[in-house]
Order: C-alpha cells, then sequence, then structure tokens
C-alpha cells in the first residue's frame, strides 16, 4: 500500500458496549461512597496538586468508571493525600480513600502476575 | 334559545382531571352547585396513564378512588364524553356550549382543561414510530403497570436508556421551556426499572438534573447509590437500529469530553408537558392565551388564578407544568377565589 506520510486519526468516539465496568465494581466494593458522586467537581476545585500538576479525581473516577485505564496509575500518583477535597464534597465521599482504592486497584493489575 | 334550568349552576368547571375535581369539590362543599364536563367518559385526566406517584411510589389508582369519591358529592353535576367547544360571556353570566350543542350558564367559571405530552415523532431522529424498542415515558408506565417491561426483541431489556428533555428546553421544536416533571420521573423510572429487572443496566441522559421538590434529591441520591442507575451527563444525538433489532444512540460524554456510542434494548423518551387542545382553543377564544399555548392569568406571582376577565378562573396545567402536588394546591387557591368573587357579588343573577 502506498505510504502517503500519514493515516486517518483513529476515531475518538468510545464504545460503551465494550467497555468492562469490572474495575469500578471493585472499587465500589471497597469504597461504596463512590456511588454517590454527582460530578460537581468541588473536590477539584479546591485541589492543591491540580493547580500545579493537573491532577483531577473527579476525572480519575469517571475515567475507572469508563474502564478507561491507560493512564490511570500516572495520574493517580499525583495526588498528595490531603484529604482538602474530602472536606468540600457535598455528597461526603470519602475521597482520600477513593484515590488510594484506586490506586490498589490499578496496582494489582500491574502486579497481578507476580507471585 | 330558552335555557334549561336544569343547565343552570354557580361554577362551572372545565375539565375533570385531579385539578378540576379538588376545585369543583372545595366549592361543592361550601355549598355551591357546580358543573364539570369531561371529554372522556370517566374522571382521571393524564393521570390515569400514571401508575405510580413520584417520589413516594403512591399508586396513583389510589388517588383516582379518592377522586371518585370527591366527585359523588351531591353539589356535583358531572358530564361525561361532553366537551366544551364554546365560552363566552352573556351578560353576568357564563355561556359555554358543548360538543353535544347544549347551552350551559353559571356565575364563574374555572378552567382545568390541562396538558398534553409533546409527540416524539417530531424528534424524529430518536426514531420514535420507526423502530420496536423506542418508547414514551406514558408506554413506559404502562409496561411497569402489566409489570413486565419488554424490549425491541419482545424480551426483558438488558440494557435501557432514558432520555430526559424531549421535547422541552427545545428550541427545534419552539419549547423553551422546562417541563419540570421528567427529571424526577425519569429517576422514578430507573428504579422501577431496578426493583423489577435488577440485573439490568439504566442509563439516564441528562442535559441538567433539576431535582426541586420535597424528597426528590433524596430520591437521585438513592437511585445512585442503592440502586445504582448509570448517569450520564449529555443528550442523545441520535438512534438506529442495530443489526440484531436493538437501538444504538450516540451522545457526548460531556464529563468525559469524549463521543460515545451505546447499545441498548430499550429507549425511554421522557416527552415534555404541552398546552392540551383544549387549553389552546379555549384561551385563544377567550383572548387569555400566553405562550406556548398556554393560559395565561392576570398576574402570574401574586394574582395566578383570576384572569382578565371577571369569574373566570384557571387552575393546573392549562397555565403551565406543574407537578400534581402543585396543581391540587392551585385548585383550592382558584376554588377560594371563586368563592370570594361569588359572596362578594351584589348584582343578583340574571335568569
Amino acid at each position: 500500500m502506498k505510504n502517503f506520510g500519514y493515516k486517518p486519526a483513529p476515531s475518538r468516539q468510545y464504545d460503551m458496549d465494550a467497555i468492562s465496568q469490572d474495575l469500578y465494581h471493585r472499587l465500589i466494593e471497597k469504597e461504596p461512597s463512590a456511588l454517590r458522586c454527582l460530578m460537581c467537581g468541588a473536590c477539584v476545585a479546591t485541589c492543591m496538586a491540580n493547580s500545579i500538576n493537573g491532577f483531577n479525581v473527579r476525572f480519575c473516577h469517571l475515567l475507572l468508571k469508563r474502564g478507561k485505564i491507560d493512564m490511570l496509575g500516572k495520574e493517580l500518583e499525583k495526588c498528595l493525600l490531603c484529604g482538602k477535597c474530602q472536606m468540600v464534597c457535598p455528597r461526603g465521599i470519602n475521597t482520600r480513600s477513593l484515590v488510594v482504592r484506586m490506586q490498589e486497584i490499578i496496582s494489582e493489575l500491574t502486579f497481578k502476575h507476580l507471585p | 334559545m330558552l335555557l334549561n334550568e336544569n343547565h343552570r349552576s354557580d361554577i362551572i368547571v372545565v375539565g375533570a382531571g385531579p385539578t378540576g375535581i379538588e376545585a369543583a369539590w372545595n366549592l361543592a362543599t361550601l355549598g355551591y352547585k357546580v358543573e364539570i364536563f369531561e371529554k372522556e367518559n370517566e374522571i382521571g385526566g393524564n393521570i390515569k396513564k400514571v401508575f405510580k406517584i413520584f417520589p413516594n411510589f403512591q399508586p396513583s389508582l389510589e388517588l383516582i378512588h379518592q377522586f371518585n369519591t370527591k366527585i359523588l358529592h351531591p353539589n356535583i353535576t358531572p358530564r361525561f364524553n361532553e366537551s366544551v367547544t364554546q365560552i363566552e360571556k352573556s351578560g353576568q353570566n357564563w355561556q359555554v356550549i358543548t360538543s353535544k350543542g347544549n347551552k350551559y350558564q353559571s356565575s364563574a367559571l374555572i378552567l382545568c382543561s390541562g396538558f398534553k405530552t409533546f409527540n416524539p415523532e417530531y424528534k424524529e431522529e430518536y426514531g420514535y414510530g420507526i423502530y420496536n424498542g423506542v418508547i414514551t415515558s406514558l408506554e413506559f408506565e404502562g409496561m411497569v403497570k402489566s409489570n413486565k417491561i419488554i424490549g425491541s426483541n419482545r424480551t426483558s431489556p438488558q440494557k435501557v436508556a432514558i432520555l430526559n428533555c424531549v421535547g422541552s428546553r427545545d428550541a427545534k421544536v419552539g419549547n423553551h421551556y422546562c417541563s419540570r416533571v421528567c427529571c424526577i420521573n425519569a429517576v422514578k423510572f430507573g428504579i422501577e426499572i431496578k426493583e423489577l429487572l435488577p440485573q439490568t443496566e439504566v442509563y439516564i441522559f441528562y442535559m441538567d438534573l433539576r431535582m426541586t421538590g420535597q424528597f426528590y434529591e433524596e430520591l437521585y441520591r438513592k437511585s445512585q447509590e442503592i440502586y445504582g442507575v448509570n448517569y450520564i451527563r449529555g443528550k442523545i444525538s441520535e438512534a438506529s437500529q442495530t443489526i440484531d433489532n436493538r437501538i444504538q444512540i450516540r451522545a457526548e460524554d460531556t464529563l468525559l469530553h469524549l463521543p460515545m456510542k451505546l447499545t441498548v434494548d430499550l429507549l425511554i423518551l421522557m416527552v415534555g408537558i404541552e398546552s392540551s387542545e383544549s387549553t389552546s382553543s379555549l384561551s385563544k377564544q377567550l383572548n387569555i392565551q400566553g405562550e406556548y399555548n398556554f393560559a395565561q392569568s392576570r398576574q402570574s406571582i401574586t394574582d395566578d388564578n383570576a384572569t382578565l376577565h371577571e369569574g373566570l378562573y384557571l387552575a393546573g396545567t392549562c397555565k403551565r407544568p406543574f407537578t400534581l402536588p402543585e396543581a391540587l394546591s392551585d385548585a383550592r387557591a382558584a376554588a377560594l377565589m371563586t368563592h370570594r368573587y361569588l359572596s362578594q357579588r351584589s348584582i343578583p343573577m340574571e335568569t
């Protein structure tokens, strides 16, 4: 095939039928308060890390919910675990625990082949 | 034409839905003779099409039974299968002409002609009336009533999508207003589906969730926390049929900044509230038509039941979308205004 030096961009559309919510269900088992999330973003607005390194706990939560975990491990490392987000959450979600549980789930995935 | 003596009353109420009956019954208990006109052969209006009332899941049949008791009040004369086609002022009185060609007169008149739901065939991108498995919220109420939710393949659905704001907040169909009841109704549907079919995934697509009433927000939270209903912020742009006869929908997951597609077995369109045919035509005749063909009161904040005409009052969803308790309160308010008007009227009635 002739090489034009470029190719069609892959579609940005994601297929909800293809995604797996298994990881999200595991998160809910560990931290059930996550179910209450309204996606209001108060946690991100108050976040110390967000203004420096762009850490976004709401978005990380949503990525896991939609099964899009490619970049999640790296993103979750940006959290300072200060817990300020927990104080502003209108639905009383334990957001710091949420971050730690997501980190746990991602590391379980990464290291599950190890003894 | 000489008016039959039986065709005279103190008050005429147009419409025997919850609002009409509540207004009529309140006035009847004060001793007024009330005549109530209904185009159908039974009471209830739109409430008949609903199975359970939000937010407390009270069966609508219970309410209909209560209204059936109220309409038996000896001062109320119900006239079924007789719709009001014309309303005019005749001296000090109001005169109505009905579909049966009869003339009736009264001293005061309350318009409770209600609403109809938006016809989603106008939003053809959702494929209502084209694909099996795309239904309106009222058709879904029927499914819950018969205890059997069926998807496009005539089987129990594995995935259900519910779309808010069909025919409301939509400039394309000329309805800029919010219908107010659909958000909480969608939450109610989510819970009803999860109770009947716990394995089914429910996705509610919304632009905003307007949980304005008492216990609405609590019910929304319960649907997330206990029932695990999925809420996706984004309006469905189109629905199409897959080769295995399911419904594929496209939307933007606006919180994720990504377009998405999803295949479901049932797509429920939460159709908005529009002014009914009677509301449109009667308010036009009476020269009190406001925006979106609803009837307009004299002043929507401080004088919401009176109109530009003396002795003509409005109640309920002929003015704008209302929830059921709001419509009933409004009916009682209209009844009080009518009572005050009739008790202060100094001129003796003409006969």
